[in-house]
């Protein structure tokens, strides 16, 4: 079962994916801070920045999967003449909305490896992807909506996604 | 709300996060240059004489140009970068980083 809630409010707002009660975004911070702690921090910053913006511009962020809406937010590294930080947070947009996204979980990348060669991001990626098209269609459908940069769900199921015939990591 | 990217963030060093602050802020300004003049990443590269990779890294907040860079984008594209950049991070010191909570601000006037 899949839930989407309030993850990180600005004057925008981030939304996190909970699998079975695990916040994906929380699990993939815990992950990386283990084994990449700078990275880690670096990420953790760049998301809070982020979501102060006024609007959430697709510019700052990696296109992953585009056509399927997915994107990474990611962070540089070119100081201390490091420039590669191998930390992808995926996410995606609410559709027609650029104050609000959804994160999904994320991935530590090779420099080398685009993410179609790494099994898990991809099944990351199409995760959020099939959640998405899920929250995108209650949104059409009036079940959820857009308040003031907020997501307001009509009912406490709205958010809740049982579908796991349409969704198959 | 999530407590470990606010831990997290709160470990950087003053340093860093101030270069983060200078980074992310030249890449909302390069951001909304390219929207007001309706141009692409590429021509604002050919413009700036800056490569695509140099641009990209400018808009994902990860880029560390040297000064003879932020000239030649100052003086090719007419712009201001460098104090719209500072004044925006002066502005976002000023301001705290996210709205308190409700139950907070409640709980203090208990």
């Amino acid at each position: 079962m899949y839930r989407v809630r309030l993850w990180l409010a600005g004057r925008c707002a981030l939304y996190a994916v909970e699998r079975d009660g695990v916040c994906l975004a929380d699990d993939f911070f815990a992950l990386l801070s283990e084994k990449h702690e700078g990275d880690a921090v670096r990420l953790a910053r760049f998301v809070e920045m982020y979501v102060n913006e006024e609007v959430l511009r697709e510019v700052h962020l990696r296109p992953e999967l585009p056509h399927e809406g997915v994107y990474a937010m990611y962070n540089h590294r070119q100081l201390l003449r490091e420039n590669y930080n191998p930390s992808r947070l995926l996410c995606s947009y609410l559709h027609g909305c650029n104050s609000i996204l959804v994160v999904g979980g994320g991935f530590i990348k090779q420099r080398t490896e685009p993410i179609q060669s790494n099994q898990e991001a991809m099944m990351l990626a199409r995760e959020l992807s099939s959640i998405m098209s899920v929250v995108n269609q209650r949104l059409a459908f009036g079940q959820l909506r857009v308040e003031n940069r907020r997501l307001v769900a009509t009912s406490v199921e709205a958010l809740i996604i049982h579908h796991t015939g349409e969704i198959n990591p | 709300m999530s407590a470990i990217v606010r831990r997290l963030a709160a470990k950087m060093s003053k340093e860093e996060q101030l270069a983060q602050d200078w980074q992310f802020a030249l890449a909302r300004r390069v951001a909304q240059i390219l929207e007001q003049r309706s141009m692409t990443q590429r021509e604002f590269a050919q413009r700036a004489r800056l490569t695509d990779a140099q641009v990209s890294a400018i808009l994902h907040g990860g880029a560390n140009p040297t000064l003879g860079v932020l000239a030649r984008i100052a003086a090719l594209l007419d712009v201001e970068i460098l104090t719209w950049v500072n004044s925006d991070v002066q502005a976002s010191r000023r301001r705290p980083a996210t709205p308190e909570p409700a139950t907070r601000r409640l709980r203090s006037l208990t």
